[in-house]
């Protein structure tokens, strides 16, 4: 066990605390903005357990996060299910499709499995995107579907309320990403990091590397599925582009601006993403140029992201 | 090589020397079209390939090229032959640019800032469509190559534009194969497998990981010239990353660090695309799952499973 850093936890307090208080504060739309960094930040979260973790540059995340959001509309839209009821089918669809993409892709390493991952991505989408499978999506911008009901047992909060739907969002991300930081900490994600640093050795070293991989691939995937079933609940709205490989490549970019190989970097990377997009867009039409350059200049300059600088420990 | 393998290529030159003439006239266009993205998947394997860097980006580079022919002959209204030249000039100079930023950086990031590159580019070249005609793109004519003496040599004739792109084929193929003989492709090879021990016999792995990176750029630009020339268009989705996707997929389905897997991949997966096309609208299902398989069974490519076959000296 290492040394804690004293003082380490009082950060985590403090946005906790403004989390918990923010409804008191902010318009209900910022509320809602909030939620939905929160949503995109366990996405990049959930790319980065993969990717900063495992060691392996996955494009396909998008999948894991459009099954979870096309899991939860199928199941209110279809079967008028609860929230919880909803969730659980999101991420039950997000795990199958990862373990069914992981068996395959996990099989090989290195830039194989960046292809791989891309070839099953284009291919997805191509099938979900052509007339015969229609049905199975409801076209691009999906079925639109009630206002959830969140029951708690004691009482039904309709998500109709803004401070409702910010809470239950923001409090499910907040646990997501807590079990994330158990799972990285976890043998498994100590013995993903030992594959990452050197395959070999810990094949010789007795880990079962395809097992590891696998099942953080799944992990990641549940992971992106919640996320992706908390954003369609946010919204009640699902997209086609949600699997689209253009989402997968955000991100990547998020994790890598914000630090890769650190649980929050990603969440940061992705905040300052959107929050410059929304302030950089209303003046440039070309906006993903500039963070395209900004990006660029990270990577090189910066490789650790912006967790770097604040001291986090990251890869490298 | 076998006795067998040198009989097979034989025919495949000979075959390739006088499809003109047992073929129609869109079996021979489909062939000079896959010449083209063959020098596209040869430029890309040399990077990838032989020095071992996976890019995402060679859009950019046979975009440049394409348009720096566009561009040559509607601003410019230069002759056939510099604009070749200046497209190709165009791609190297954006390689060597984008190249001193790319060879710093290893496998995971490199394949990300290549992407990036291109992705840059790709939106640059949409806003600015006043002058690139974004995803529309613009259309020109192409001037004779040689015009002297009452004979007008132009790609507007099929059988000229078959020759010229086979030689320019050939050609790149022949200088391709030299490089990646000699010492500097040992070098691009050394580098790929150990870079560190590359580096502490003493060989500048930046260096050669550019240079390797400028010479894929040129040869790409040169692709996108011809590519351009052969449609008499140009358009800002030359740019878009689904070009390079394709020519990494065609890569390694042939055969990744050979020069005959990346034009034989191209052959195969284009003329699976254009003959599957008529009578399955999924065909992009097959070559998906093609390629993983080959990727999952044969990392080596088509090329690499031809060779096992082969008994070890």
């Amino acid at each position: 066990m290492r040394p804690r850093v004293p003082g380490a936890r009082w950060p985590w307090l403090v946005v906790l605390a403004g989390l918990a208080l923010a409804p008191a504060v902010l318009p209900a739309y910022h509320l809602i903005f909030v939620a939905e960094l929160a949503c995109w930040g366990l996405f990049a979260v959930a790319f980065d357990l993969v990717f900063g973790y495992a060691g392996m540059l996955s494009f396909c995340q998008a999948l894991f996060f459009g099954a979870g959001a096309y899991g939860v509309a199928y199941a209110i839209y279809f079967w008028n299910a609860g929230v919880w009821i909803a969730i659980a089918l999101g991420v039950a669809a997000a795990l199958a499709l990862a373990v069914a993409v992981g068996f395959v892709a996990i099989r090989v390493s290195g830039h194989h499995f960046l292809i791989t991952t891309i070839i099953v991505s284009v291919l997805v989408y191509l099938v979900l995107e052509s007339g015969q499978w229609r049905w199975l999506t409801g076209g691009y911008s999906g079925r639109p579907f009630p206002t959830p009901v969140v029951d708690l047992g004691v009482a039904r909060l309709s998500m109709q309320s803004e401070v409702v739907a910010y809470y239950f969002v923001v409090a499910l991300a907040l646990a997501t990403f807590a079990g994330c930081v158990r799972l990285v900490r976890s043998p498994l994600g100590r013995a993903v990091a030992c594959i990452r640093e050197n395959e070999l050795r810990a094949r010789v070293v007795g880990f079962h590397v395809e097992r590891a991989r696998l099942a953080i691939f799944a992990a990641a995937g549940a992971v992106a599925g919640v996320s992706g079933a908390l954003y369609s609940l946010l919204f009640r709205y699902t997209n086609l582009s949600f699997f689209e490989w253009t989402l997968s490549g955000k991100a990547v970019v998020w994790t890598v601006v914000g630090g890769a190989g650190t649980l929050v970097g990603p969440v940061l990377g992705t905040a300052l993403y959107i929050v410059t997009a929304e302030v950089l867009s209303g003046y440039f039409r070309s906006f993903p140029i500039v963070f395209g350059i900004l990006l660029i200049v990270m990577v090189i300059a910066a490789p650790r992201g912006v967790m770097g600088w604040l001291g986090g420990r990251g890869i490298r | 090589m076998s006795i067998a393998l040198r009989v097979l290529a034989a025919v495949a030159v000979t075959v390739l020397g006088v499809a003109p003439f047992l073929l129609g006239q869109f079996e021979t266009g489909l062939l000079a079209e896959m010449m083209v993205w063959g020098i596209l998947a040869m430029g890309l394997d040399l990077l990838f390939g032989y020095t071992g860097m996976l890019s995402f980006g060679q859009a950019l580079f046979f975009g440049l090229g394409a348009y720096g022919v566009a561009l040559s002959f509607l601003v410019f209204h230069w002759p056939f032959w510099p604009a070749l030249a200046a497209a190709v000039l165009l791609a190297a100079f954006a390689a060597g640019v984008t190249g001193f930023f790319a060879v710093r950086l290893t496998w995971h990031y490199f394949a990300i800032i290549t992407i990036i590159f291109s992705l840059v580019v790709y939106f640059f070249a949409v806003g600015r469509s006043d002058l690139t005609g974004g995803d529309d793109g613009v259309s020109f004519q192409v001037p004779p190559m040689l015009a002297a003496g009452g004979i007008e040599l132009t790609v507007y004739e099929p059988i000229v534009e078959y020759y010229f792109v086979l030689l320019v084929t050939a050609a790149v193929f022949l200088v391709l194969r030299a490089v990646t003989r000699s010492e500097l492709g040992l070098v691009f090879r050394a580098v790929r497998d150990n870079a560190e021990k590359a580096s502490l016999l003493g060989y500048d792995v930046l260096r050669y990981r550019w240079i390797s990176f400028v010479l894929a750029g040129a040869f790409c630009g040169l692709s996108g010239a011809l590519f351009a020339m052969k449609s008499r268009y140009a358009s800002a989705s030359f740019l878009f990353w689904t070009v390079s996707g394709d020519a990494v997929i065609w890569t390694v389905v042939g055969g990744a660090g050979t020069l005959v897997g990346p034009l034989l991949g191209t052959g195969l997966l284009i003329g699976i695309r254009d003959y599957l096309s008529n009578w399955f609208e999924h065909y992009l299902l097959v070559v998906g799952a093609l390629a993983i398989v080959i990727v999952l069974l044969a990392p080596q490519g088509i090329v690499g499973l031809l060779r096992s076959r082969q008994p070890r000296p």
